[in-house]
């Protein structure tokens, strides 16, 4: 392709490129201040539950650093038919579930609204303004890259301007409001700065206060009960501690008696 | 320079109150209620206020900042603690449940309602078991509930918390050691024993032995857990180690089936016994203290010497 020479008008540069840059900075304040606003706080219903699943699980995980004996009573009281605090008739989830409202399978709307609120606000204010740029500012280039672009670029560069021979590096204005909008998320960092450590402190002791951010999805206790006790009932108790004096005592540790099969089975074959 | 030194403090989350309240001091009527920076130095000023009994100087920064923020729970939170300080329970109490009405699942205010109970020692077991229903991760409450049973002498219920303390946090020397300690204990006592059948049925005393050994593994050369170990292996290699029944059976069947070796505990004990006393002569860096261990340790070698020597002639008969 021949190097071609298009003189931009320096009216193009201050009176569109330059304002694009501007509109776009500031709706991106904007949007992350909104975002920011809307992120409502929200007590926690489900804790007590959570933190009880967690409790289980951490005998799954960590149940080797105790003793067998008392593994195994712990698990039977998770686990226990009928009197167990994880199965569904156990005393402890029906102190639970009367201070739970049930939410049925239906998710609570509320919740669900809330998620999509930020991504809604998003999604509209960038149909707003792509159907505004091209309408204020189409069919002419804006800028020109400072150097040459492969022939696969130009529908990404060059949105909205149908001209076969234009080079590659001159960028259209939709094109430009793309590039600008992926390009600024660095940007917005350097404005709105990295959460300071008092934020960042004040967010946890928000957290200890209570007032953690719900999920958006609510949280279905019976299925999490059912599967966490089927998942203790089958699980197995891998010693740590059994193997700890052996540990420490290295070669000190007395030879025990070998009574495994496989010594069975050289004395049958060798016969010694 | 202050600034960035009582930035350092509340970062690493360093109680230093008497260095807090010089460095301070001069924010007290300076700081702006409005940048987030000087309301924290505030809120570490009321603190350590609190923890030096300066109450003035508590109640001061309280009411300025009781003038911007009129209804935020972390303001409120400092005006109770100020209650508490001036031994105000009633007025506090009535705060922290407000605080809870409000937000029913806020950590602070359980906490500080079981810190009253306890100050004025109103059943706190109870008041602690309440707030581990709902916060059963906090390994500090875990804790806080062994210390309890074990200033009413419970010790199954102390050992049963630290159990919970070492789920939580496997890797910790220090929690093993007192898990070790409670275990001996309760082996140690006749009026436990009968009880202690309904805690557990493996021997106590090898419970002890075992957890005193993974301190060990976790902190080489840990004197408390060393001096654990020698007296629980001592007493494993003296004495007769109570038969462990059905369940425990169970756990001998396993150990047969992976192939591990079966060993003598009484052996392994003597062993223990050994390898305590050669790490102890070797951390007691006190030499009047290091002797008398020493020779207490020899002491124990020889009666489980002795021991042993009676029970190999005992297999002979």
């Amino acid at each position: 392709m021949s190097p071609q020479n298009i003189y931009l008008s320096p009216s193009i540069r201050d009176w569109v490129v330059l304002p694009l840059l501007l509109i776009m900075i500031l709706t991106g304040l904007l949007r992350t201040l909104t975002s920011q606003l809307l992120r409502s706080p929200k007590p926690l219903k489900d804790l007590k539950l959570k933190t009880f699943l967690q409790r289980t699980s951490r005998l799954r995980s960590a149940g080797g650093f105790i003793s067998r004996d008392r593994f195994t009573r712990k698990k039977s009281y998770y686990t226990q038919k009928n009197t167990g605090a994880l199965q569904k008739e156990g005393p402890v989830l029906s102190s639970f579930s009367s201070e739970v409202k049930p939410t049925g399978g239906m998710p609570n709307p509320a919740t669900a609204m809330e998620g999509m609120m930020g991504n809604a606000s998003f999604m509209i204010q960038n149909m707003i303004m792509m159907n505004a740029i091209s309408h204020f500012f189409s069919g002419y280039i804006l800028v020109r890259v400072p150097f040459q672009l492969t022939e696969g670029f130009k529908p990404m560069f060059q949105k909205g301007i149908d001209l076969p021979t234009l080079s590659t590096s001159y960028v259209s204005s939709l094109s430009w409001y793309f590039l600008v909008m992926f390009g600024l998320r660095g940007v917005f960092r350097l404005i709105v700065g990295d959460p300071s450590p008092e934020t960042l402190q004040s967010y946890a002791i928000q957290q200890s206060l209570g007032s953690g951010f719900a999920n958006a999805q609510p949280f279905k206790h019976e299925q999490a009960f059912k599967s966490e006790c089927e998942m203790l009932e089958i699980a197995k108790y891998r010693s740590v501690i059994e193997g700890s004096e052996r540990e420490l005592l290295g070669d000190m540790y007395p030879k025990g008696k070998r009574r495994g099969k496989k010594a069975n089975r050289k004395d049958d074959i060798f016969g010694e | 320079m202050s600034r960035i030194r009582l930035n350092y403090l509340r970062d690493q989350k360093l109680r230093r109150p008497d260095e807090v309240m010089s460095l301070a001091l001069p924010f007290l009527q300076s700081a702006s209620l409005h940048s987030e920076e000087d309301l924290a130095i505030l809120e570490q000023l009321c603190i350590a206020s609190l923890d030096v009994s300066n109450f003035e100087v508590a109640e001061s920064v309280v009411t300025r900042l009781e003038s911007r923020f009129e209804d935020s729970s972390r303001v409120m939170r400092l005006r109770g603690m100020v209650y508490e300080a001036a031994q105000n329970y009633t007025a506090a109490t009535e705060l922290y449940k407000n605080l809870l009405e409000k937000n029913p699942s806020n950590v602070f205010a359980r906490k500080r309602l079981y810190a009253i109970k306890k100050s004025q020692n109103d059943n706190p077991v109870e008041a602690l078991l309440s707030y581990l229903d709902e916060n059963n991760a906090d390994v500090q409450a875990w804790y806080e509930l062994s210390d309890l049973y074990l200033g009413l002498a419970d010790w199954q219920g102390a050992a049963f918390a630290l159990e919970e303390c070492v789920l939580l946090d496997p890797l910790s020397a220090h929690l093993h050691t007192l898990l070790g300690e409670c275990y001996y204990t309760l082996s140690n006592s006749t009026s436990e024993a009968v009880l202690a059948k309904n805690f557990t049925v493996e021997p106590l005393i090898l419970l002890a032995r075992r957890h005193f050994s993974e301190a060990l593994n976790l902190k080489r050369g840990d004197i408390r857990a060393l001096m654990g170990l020698a007296l629980a292996s001592k007493v494993s290699a003296t004495e007769d180690i109570p038969q462990p029944d059905n369940s425990a059976n169970v756990s001998l069947v396993d150990k047969l089936k992976s192939g591990q070796p079966i060993v003598d505990e009484q052996l392994v004990g003597a062993k223990l016994h050994e390898f305590a006393a050669l790490e102890l002569s070797k951390n007691i860096k006190d030499g009047k203290l290091k002797n008398s261990v020493d020779a207490y340790m020899k002491k124990g070698a020889e009666e489980i010497k002795i021991a042993m020597a009676n029970k190999e002639s005992k297999k002979d008969v």
